[in-house]
């Protein structure tokens, strides 16, 4: 594919508050990884990969002085001829050169081990080199060109036959079914995508991939260590019965998300707070030791475990938001029900028939209520694709996703202005056991790794959106923090055979049987067949695929009783940290058993240094580290492809496919869908 | 009669208690449990749970004071009776050792080395003898409660989520059988008194289609041609959602003929054998010898022979009708029962399992017992007083 289409370098500045710069966007729905969650990333349709963001660079280019190169490539609408500027040139080039030179080149092995100090420091080093260096500029904060930032399609053909909705200003949406909308338990993201509508953080997400705005906060500040966050609440808030939300609120919620007996499958993201970790594994009994203080009944006080640039995106997370203590006190367990519940949020649900649908109100307490255009919702539970396409075509829904490949391929094809295409912070990777034969060896990893063609299968076998990959971190946040990682080792049966043969089994001979463990799913059959076959074809090795259920697969990950497993990474905050964190000695998460000292080590480094281009630079080392010990084979990058109604506006792409129904208003058809 | 009917209740009483005990231990054996996830929960808050739901022992300390050793154990692992869990010595410096009090697997292990605690702090967590689960469960089932769902945390029990989709599915059962019978007895009629004319030929090449085609394909035909090309019904669900123009029984009227269609063609095939075959016999020209008109011997005297077959079919019938509304409802987005079979079996939900599969299996017996007790009505020669 043409390397031309780089996407805008820096798409969004963080003109945010004070201190640390963390722009973007935030919440994520939590774990997307339980079976359902799967269902929808579902790989979408269309032959053709389509490089990032062709809109998406269009608009920028008028902010930011570059020129956007070409469109979609092969079907689709047509590519737009714009030449590029000289600048633009210039940073493609630097792109080009900077990224296929370690990208050809496999860092020697050396010895068995993993990467040790020495060569991390070198790392660090080359990584210096390859950060972009001077502001983040693009953008800034300005709606219209950020808007787009993240999109992978969006059609410019508006639809002649529309289905009709009913026009009474009620935005009807489709999302799986909450198992509990009580913010301190929610792991899910249905529970996420409907709480949030009703329980406003002090922080929230505008429209599109742009930096946090104030909630229920007003303002806030941090000190110059980057450890205390100071946020002042609005003046007057109150909760939907009319009872004052105060900054102890707050307190109360995150002291209650939390305690152990909550059972919260959400406090890990509060554990960023000094004291968190200790008081929510039993550690300390003390609630009191947990850093949140409240002063007066406007200000809350929180001191972080260490420096967290990411944290005003953390604090817009549903496990962040407050509680109403007094309505917890008397209902028990049924507080989040229609009828019992209260919240501060923009809307207040008023009926609640579980699998089947949710209605929500306008919050007439909130304090924003003036600017709440939609005068109510209907969310559907539905996570089957065949039903969501009925919803949208019969006009029972605006807004519906997942939906299933055939329709994707259809609409793109048609260039349909209702197709919405959005990349999100997700990576589809198999897992290598490294601290038992065989994969103990590296030579045998890296020969797996790059004896499957990942570019043709994301093209040509799941036949879909999703941008392969040969690395662990996506990408976007070269948009957000103007971070640049490393590039994997590509594509290469030639290496990976001489590999196989150095790691002491020419053309796969004296290799034990090898085993891959996937959850029973057709995308994951799919990729699995591929895998087998590129191993049989390339380098004569047998694979043997065996498919079980989720929870199976789970106890064996958690056990490591496998050789070879199928998982995924989807961001818990828009930093490329949360996806390294995960290899790190001491993560349940680490299903690799990579253990390496030296990778501990620049965690934390990243997680203590302040400055933004050397925690790039020492990201982007850790990611190199990654790449060449190779405990995983990374595939693909999700994205998730949305019908939406030509009639809304304000739903733009989320990288944490977060989206604030407060945004959202209604407006004549029309092929933009943003203003 | 009476005792006929109590002592069919007597067997289906052992007939669920089989089911609900070979479940139970079924979804015990599967791999895995209710609270895995992908991200693990931290020990102390796993514990929580699975005392929670009264499904673990928590092994506690005998006495305050602190951990001075703690024994080679990882969560998830089986031990032996009497394995040190953890020593803890108290403020008179004595030892006290906390042992595994039989074999068993570790579920959470929460010791810490050199940690003060108090006693019955609590060391680990193993999970409750499987007898001591199945007695306490069954004595609640017993008394219909299931308890509460867990991946609600708690927050819903199986009872509430039963009701809720339960009368669904019953309604929509309900509709579709009524829809078949009076559909499928009176094309049947209508063939068997025609035998071997085109009106019959017509009737019976339908029926065989309608045999033919299931419904996971003849439900998005009906929804193409209806709902997408004709406009003449909404999609999606049982109940209008507010501000739907259209009535509930435009909702209804689909699904309904869907999970109907295939039993009204069975029904007219067999209502039109047995209706061939009580034409030729001899009450039956008895009947027209004395004179009654053609339509009072069909309706007063070969109807109640001619239908036997089908009500004998509707048995079998309803325990299709209720597995196939599973389809029905997925295919038109109805939030019923099939929302409950497959989803908690794989989340470990143990207590919705058993709630469906209680509510599945207590539907298919009283059914057929309802059906052997319609057969005293229509033939005058069964009778269970003997």
């Amino acid at each position: 594919m043409v390397a031309a289409c780089e996407r805008p370098a820096f798409a969004v500045d963080s003109e945010t508050t004070s201190g640390d710069t963390n722009p973007s966007n935030l919440n994520y729905p939590t774990h997307h990884s339980d079976a359902r969650a799967d269902t929808r990333q579902r790989p979408a349709g269309a032959r053709v990969r389509v490089l990032l963001m062709a809109t998406g660079a269009a608009a920028l280019a008028l902010t930011s002085g570059l020129t956007a190169c070409g469109g979609p490539v092969g079907e689709g609408p047509p590519p737009q001829l714009i030449v590029p500027s000289a600048e633009r040139l210039a940073e493609l080039e630097e792109a080009v050169t900077g990224e296929v030179s370690t990208a050809n080149e496999p860092t020697e092995l050396g010895v068995a081990g993993f990467t040790d100090d020495a060569l991390m420091e070198s790392f660090i080093k080359e990584c210096r080199e390859l950060q972009p260096k001077g502001e983040l500029k693009a953008g800034a904060g300005d709606r219209a060109a950020s808007s787009s930032v993240g999109r992978v399609f969006r059609g410019d053909t508006l639809p002649k036959k529309l289905p009709e909705v009913p026009d009474d200003g009620i935005f009807r949406w489709v999302e799986g079914n909450p198992e509990y909308l009580d913010p301190n338990k929610i792991s899910e993201s249905a529970g996420n995508a409907i709480a949030s509508q009703m329980f406003e953080t002090l922080l929230i997400l505008p429209p599109g991939n742009t930096p946090v705005v104030p909630g229920a906060a007003e303002s806030y500040t941090v000190s110059d260590d980057g450890l205390v966050y100071t946020f002042t609440l609005r003046e007057g808030l109150t909760w939907s019965d009319g009872k004052p939300l105060l900054a102890e609120d707050f307190r109360y919620a995150w002291l209650r998300g939390l305690a152990p007996e909550t059972g919260s499958r959400n406090a890990q993201q509060l554990w960023f707070i000094k004291g968190a970790k200790a008081y929510n594994t039993s550690k300390s009994k003390d609630r009191e030791s947990v850093a949140i203080r409240t002063d007066g009944d406007r200000k809350l006080i929180v001191t972080l475990e260490s420096r967290t640039p990411f944290f005003p995106d953390l604090v817009t997370y549903i496990a962040y938001a407050p509680v109403p203590r007094h309505a917890i006190e008397k209902h028990g367990e049924k507080w989040a029900l229609p009828n019992n519940i209260v919240v501060n949020g923009p809307f207040i649900m008023t009926e609640w028939k579980p699998r089947d649908r949710l209605i929500m109100e306008p919050n007439p307490k909130y304090w924003d209520a003036a600017n709440i255009k939609l005068k109510g919702q209907i969310i559907y539970s539905s996570d089957d694709e065949k039903r969501n396409v009925l919803l949208y075509d019969t006009g029972q829904a605006h807004w519906v996703s997942p939906i299933g490949a055939d329709r994707i391929r259809e609409y793109k094809n048609l260039g349909r202005s209702d197709l919405q295409i959005d990349q999100i912070m997700c990576t589809y990777y198999y897992v290598l056991r490294t601290d038992k034969p065989p994969f103990n060896d590296p030579r045998l990893r890296r020969a797996i790794n790059i004896a499957v063609d990942k570019e043709r299968l994301t093209q040509h076998v799941l036949a879909s959106f999703e941008p392969s990959t040969t690395h662990l971190v996506p990408d976007m946040f070269r948009n957000t923090l103007g971070y640049k990682g490393p590039q994997g080792d590509p594509f290469n049966p030639q290496k990976a055979r001489q590999l196989l043969a150095e790691a002491g089994y020419p053309d796969g001979k004296g290799l034990p049987k090898l085993e891959l463990v996937y959850n029973t799913f057709e995308v994951h059959r799919l990729v699995a067949e591929y895998v087998q076959r590129n191993l049989k074809e390339n380098l004569g090795i047998e694979l043997s695929l065996i498919n079980m259920e989720w929870k199976s697969l789970l106890k064996k990950n958690h056990s490591g009783d496998f050789q070879i497993s199928r998982t995924s990474w989807c961001a818990d905050y828009p930093d490329p940290l949360t996806f390294l964190a995960v290899w790190d000695s001491e993560s349940e998460n680490n299903y690799a058993a990579y253990k390496n000292p030296a990778y501990d080590k620049v965690l934390d480094r990243i997680r203590s240094e302040s400055d933004r281009i050397e925690r790039n630079a020492l990201m982007c080392a850790a990611e190199k580290a990654i790449n060449r010990d190779m405990p995983i084979v990374p595939f693909y990058y999700y994205s998730r492809a949305n019908l939406v109604h030509p009639t809304v506006r304000g739903f733009e792409a989320q990288y944490l496919d977060h989206h604030n129904t407060k945004w959202i208003h209604f407006g004549p058809p029309s092929a933009g869908g943003s203003e | 009669m009476l005792r006929f009917i109590l002592n069919r209740l007597m067997g289906a009483v052992i007939v669920l208690w089989v089911i609900v005990s070979a479940s139970f231990f079924m979804m015990r054996c599967a791999p895995g449990g209710p609270f895995d996830e992908e991200k693990a929960l931290p020990p102390n808050v796993e514990a929580n749970k699975w005392t929670k739901f009264g499904m673990g022992d928590e092994i506690v300390s005998p006495v305050a004071g602190k951990v001075v050793e703690l024994g080679q154990i990882t969560a998830g692992d089986e031990y032996e009776e009497d394995v040190v869990l953890a020593v803890v010595q108290d403020a008179q410096g004595i030892k006290h050792e906390v042992r595994m009090p039989s074999d068993g697997q570790v579920k959470v292990f929460t010791a810490e080395l050199n940690k003060e605690i108090a006693a019955g702090d609590r060391v680990a967590v193993i999970p409750k003898p499987l007898w001591d689960q199945y007695l306490t469960s069954l004595g609640n089932y017993a008394q219909l409660d299931f308890g509460v769902t867990f991946t609600s945390d708690g927050s819903r029990t199986v009872m509430e989520e039963l009701k809720q989709a339960f009368p669904i599915s019953m309604q929509l059962g309900l509709f579709s059988m009524l829809f078949a019978i009076i559909f499928g007895v009176s094309i049947g009629l209508i063939a068997g008194l025609k035998q071997n004319t085109l009106t019959d030929y017509t009737l019976m090449s339908g029926a065989m289609v309608g045999i033919s085609i299931p419904t996971m394909v003849s439900g998005p035909i009906l929804i193409a041609l209806f709902v997408l090309g004709l406009g003449w019904f909404p999609y999606g669900g049982w109940d209008p959602p507010p501000g739907s123009e259209w009535s509930a029984w435009q909702y209804r009227i689909l699904p309904v003929i869907t999970l109907g269609l295939v039993y009204t063609a069975y029904i007219a095939r067999l209502t039109r054998g047995g209706m061939l075959e009580i034409i030729r016999s001899d009450y039956i020209r008895t009947a027209r010898a004395k004179g009654l008109s053609e339509r009072q011997v069909v309706t007063r005297h070969a109807l109640k022979g001619a239908i036997l077959p089908t009500v004998s079919f509707l048995g079998p019938a309803m325990a299709g009708i209720v597995t196939g509304s599973v389809v029905v409802e997925r295919v038109f987005g109805i939030a019923g029962l099939s929302e409950y079979f497959i989803t908690p079996a794989l989340n470990r939900d143990y207590p919705m399992v058993i709630g469906v599969i209680v509510v599945y299996s207590a539907i298919l017996v009283v059914l057929n017992l309802v059906v052997d007790i319609a057969y005293t009505f229509l033939d005058p020669r069964v009778s269970y007083d003997k």
